[in-house]
């Protein structure tokens, strides 16, 4: 089954709301149990995804107020789509026949999981349509940490999301997010070598952050065409996401767009989102060290972002001859 | 936010040419020497790290890009060129999609079935994409290309199609070329539809059945067209050149098919193939070029172990690019004349410039007053600082010229550290130390994606302000060009040692830049902080017991242009190991150490890595000298 994704609207999370499945992170981030301790009855059905080899900073913590909160736990892994499909299955024969409610909390996600969480909501095995509000919890600003840490991998963010081309020979686009990883967004460039580059650059969560992200792409910056990079409010997604897709809507007409998705994680939300609407036409990789290296600890700033979804069982599935049009016209001799 | 279309470069983009198409690279092609090896009708690979111009290379052998040519010498090779160029382009992003088919959840080798197919139809498209230049009609009429020019009359070319797609297994809607292609991108979404399926439960082995255009191979298919059109076309010996970017990036099973093809194969196909320098099939390489009659096979090499060696090629495309922005000043006036970086002993140095009072004589006096270790130096060569110039050619040569450079940099940097420690004194670069011509053309490397991306901005500077690039402007850029190419090197994963845990890994961690910056940081304590050295260590050599991790990074180092193989006399296309072979730096690394521009001395890359804060001298005391 395939859904149809509907990005709606965005605005301050709304703690009063009921849904029918919660779906949070157990980590090692403060912040990963900071929306299930402030909203205790948000869900009918509340479940953390946990990440086992995480058990440090805050991990016990959130385990112990998960465990308080009746949570079910679900292990990152193989078979974490199947038991979400599970509970969604147990959560679809106990509720009237209408939309499920789901919330989605991206804050401590890492890339991989939120592009997983993405691309199992879009196949969804129930016939109901799907309602998402993904809630996004900035953290209090931490410094950025050694800039000197190896980078472990530079890859698609999972296999899915590597996309797919009948046209390999059309030129590669990148499309970034900026973060204040150190050069780590010029690096990438340099690595995936576009013929041409977009860079989303966020403010609105921390003065320190704009400008510790400004003094991280000071090299980049310098290179890129003012026209070509966009700045984005964190708290206000949809408009960011409006602009991400018809940006990658005309990338895609003549190049293969790659998104490159650093910075806040409501940005690499957009970006799996917008891969997920044109897939497999775009690519969505990351740069990171985080197989290696260990982050700090992140307390919640407070703010909680929502952004409303819809995934939308598909009537009109995306026909060959859809995609075969967006290759490249081959003028015959 | 601007979408204009990305076929227009901006300033950043004008770095790598691996996108453009081959109009664009036509506009700024400047043949270096290796282009006239290419040329040759026989088969190539072109070895060379990144940036160093590879993809340019091949394809300027396409139609397109030869037609659209501009250059003095262009007629020349148009006219020498006897192949027709198809050129079958891969980079990271495909690659990746090549390796993700099913999302990790096939079999090996079904995944390696499907990828196989879907580059197959990729080089097939390819190859249609070539027929369809030489069918065009403009080409007939080019005075040095139209003998490449091909006319198959319309009833002829559908026949040909209809022949290539029973053949390719395909069902083009029309019989012509477009139609053909259009099918070929069908193949590619059957193959992504086929992998789907599989994952969702589909039996493979039926599936496979179904669809035996999956087991089409590569150089069979290549040869039944090439042979089909020649004979279409009443030309049976044209020939054609199968240009292949990044063979690394094509599945294993393509790559093999290739490197055995060099052996023995259709006489009509040429296979001109470009490669990294430190590759997994370096051994099947040796073992097929071993193997093959004639020695019909050319090994070409895009980086210079010496700096000389890339000067000629990046005089010409600075002169290209001077002519492109209405520059008619020679850029020894642009940028001035470098100093102190690229001296030795056999560069010729004003004996003016060594008389009292010169910039020259007080870096030597300056370094001497503050330096016991060179004071010794001066008194063991009997150097007279006060007499310099009075010297005999042969003399000062050996003892004096050849160490100017080492001179400045000791002397700027001892400077500076009276005020600053260690990596704090090297960020405050003395801002003329990296400038100039001379220092410029050697920090590029003859890497035409880092001269592009350096010496353009100066350039358009001084097009629209004509006054001599100040050197703290030049320094600023040499730096820019330097931080950018170490956030590349940041960017290439590396995991030191499987076998330790997270935490172990993150404490004891040498990712790629970490184990670049030991080095160089080694280096740049031998020129400035230990006994003074006329020939400090700049080089390494790799030990025989390095350990397999350490191997892998420098394989990814080499790749990358970070190290340069400097060669002994049995040089090698490609590096099968890197034990004991000698490497240096690139320069373009040297602004942020601290480096001279200079080869160097060698040492053994165990003695810096076992002595990374310097304990260790790197040479024996008897030998430094």
């Amino acid at each position: 089954m395939r859904r149809d994704i509907a990005v709606l609207s965005d605005g301050a999370f709304n703690g009063s709301d009921r849904f029918d499945l919660f779906i949070s992170v157990l980590g090692y981030e403060h912040r990963s149990s900071h929306l299930a301790r402030s909203y205790p009855e948000l869900a009918y059905r509340r479940v953390a995804l946990v990440f086992p080899q995480e058990a440090y900073a805050s991990y016990e913590f959130n385990q112990a107020a998960l465990t308080k909160l009746r949570y079910s736990m679900i292990a990152v892994g193989s078979s974490a789509a199947e038991k979400l499909s599970a509970v969604i299955g147990e959560i679809h024969e106990a509720t009237p026949p209408r939309a499920l409610r789901l919330a989605v909390d991206i804050s401590s996600m890492s890339r991989p999981l939120i592009a997983l969480v993405v691309q199992w909501l879009q196949s969804v095995p129930i016939e109901r349509d799907v309602h998402v509000t993904f809630v996004y919890c900035p953290a209090v600003y931490v410094e950025p940490s050694d800039d000197r840490a190896p980078v472990a991998v530079s890859e698609p963010v999972t296999p899915h999301f590597a996309g797919w081309t009948i046209a390999p020979e059309l030129p590669v686009t990148a499309v970034l997010g900026l973060g204040y990883e150190f050069s780590l967004a010029l690096g990438a460039l340099e690595f995936l070598e576009p013929v041409a580059a977009w860079a989303f650059s966020p403010t609105g969560e921390d003065v320190r952050y704009d400008k510790a992200v400004k003094r991280a792409n000071e090299v980049l910056n310098t290179n890129l065409l003012p026209s070509r990079t966009y700045i984005y409010n964190v708290r206000e997604p949809f408009d960011c996401y409006i602009r991400l897709e018809s940006l990658i809507y005309g990338l895609a007409q003549h190049s293969r767009p790659v998104l490159v998705p650093f910075g806040p994680k409501i940005f690499a939300l957009l970006a799996l989102l917008v891969a997920s609407i044109h897939s497999p036409r775009i690519a969505v990789w990351r740069v990171s060290g985080e197989a290696v290296a260990r982050s700090g600890d992140r307390v919640a700033s407070g703010a909680e972002i929502a952004l409303h979804t819809e995934f939308v069982i598909s009537h009109s599935k995306v026909s060959d001859d859809e995609f075969l049009s967006q290759a490249p016209v081959f003028s015959e001799a | 936010m601007n979408v204009a279309a990305p076929n227009v470069p901006n300033v950043f983009d004008t770095f790598n040419a691996r996108n453009l198409d081959p109009l664009q690279v036509a506009q700024t092609f400047i043949p270096p020497r290796h282009f006239d090896e290419l040329i040759l009708r026989n088969h190539a690979i072109v070895v060379g790290p990144r940036g160093s111009g590879k993809t340019t290379l091949l394809k300027m052998l396409q139609i397109p890009a030869l037609k659209e040519w501009q250059h003095e010498r262009a007629d020349e090779y148009r006219s020498t060129i006897d192949f027709v160029g198809v050129f079958v382009a891969a980079d990271v992003s495909w690659g990746a999609q090549l390796s993700a088919l099913g999302g990790h959840t096939l079999r090996e080798d079904v995944q390696h079935i499907l990828g196989h197919a879907a580059f197959v139809t990729h080089i097939l498209m390819a190859l249609v994409r070539g027929m369809g230049d030489v069918l065009d009609p403009d080409l007939r009429s080019h005075p040095t290309l139209g003998r490449l020019a091909a006319h198959i009359s319309a009833g002829a070319q559908a026949e040909l199609i209809n022949e290539l797609a029973e053949a390719w297994h395909l069902e083009p809607r029309l019989p012509t070329i477009s139609s053909l292609v259009g099918a070929l991108r069908g193949r590619l979404l059957e193959i992504s539809h086929i992998a789907n399926q599989i994952c969702l439960g589909a039996r493979h082995d039926e599936l496979f059945a179904n669809n035996s255009f999956l087991f089409l191979g590569a150089i069979e298919s290549v040869s039944f067209g090439v042979d089909q059109f020649n004979a279409a076309s009443g030309q049976p010996y044209r020939k054609w050149g199968l240009l292949f970017d990044e063979l690394e990036i094509a599945p294993k099973g393509i790559r093999q098919s290739l490197l055995s093809a060099l052996r023995s194969t259709n006489q009509n196909i040429l296979f001109k193939l470009s490669m990294s320098p430190y590759n997994e099939d370096a051994e099947l390489l040796e073992s097929s070029i071993a193997a093959m009659p004639g020695q019909d096979f050319q090994p070409i090499e895009l980086w210079y172990a010496r700096k000389e060696q890339g000067y000629e090629f990046s005089r010409a495309l600075i002169k290209s690019m001077c002519a492109e922005l209405g520059i008619e000043a020679d850029p020894e006036e642009i940028f001035g004349h470098s100093y102190v970086t690229i001296e030795d002993a056999t560069t010729a140095v004003r004996i003016s410039a060594y008389r009292p009072g010169t910039a020259l004589h007080r870096r030597f006096t300056e370094l001497a007053a503050r330096d016991p270790s060179f004071r010794d130096y001066l008194k063991s060569n009997s150097v007279d600082l006060a007499k310099m110039h009075l010297m005999g050619e042969a003399e000062r040569a050996g003892a004096v010229r050849k160490i100017t450079s080492i001179v400045a940099l000791r002397e700027a940097y001892r400077s500076l550290s009276d005020a600053l420690v260690g990596s704090a004194a090297r960020s405050r670069k003395n801002p003329s130390l990296f400038a100039g011509y001379e220092a410029l053309l050697a920090i590029v490397e003859g890497n035409p994606r880092w001269l592009i991306g350096l010496i353009g901005p100066l350039l358009r500077r001084y097009a629209s302000k004509p006054k001599r690039v100040p050197r703290p402007v030049q320094a600023r850029a040499v730096s820019t060009a330097s931080n950018r190419f170490r956030a590349l090197l940041r960017t290439i994963p590396y995991i030191p040692d499987q076998e330790l845990d997270a935490k172990h890994r993150q404490g004891s961690s040498r990712g790629l830049l970490s184990l670049l910056d030991v080095i160089g940081e080694r280096f740049h304590r031998n020129v400035v902080s230990d006994s003074f050295a006329a020939e400090p260590v700049l080089s390494f050599t790799v030990d025989a017991n390095a350990p397999e991790n350490l191997l892998q990074a420098l394989g990814k180092a080499l790749n990358a242009g970070a190290i340069i193989l400097v060669p002994d006399s049995a040089a090698e296309p490609m590096a099968s190991s890197l034990r004991g072979k000698r490497f240096r730096l690139s320069y373009m690394l040297a602004p942020h150490f601290g480096l001279p521009l200079l080869l160097g001395r060698a040492t053994s890359l165990n003695k810096i890595l076992s002595s990374p804060q310097g304990e260790t001298p790197l040479f024996d005391q008897g030998r430094a000298q």
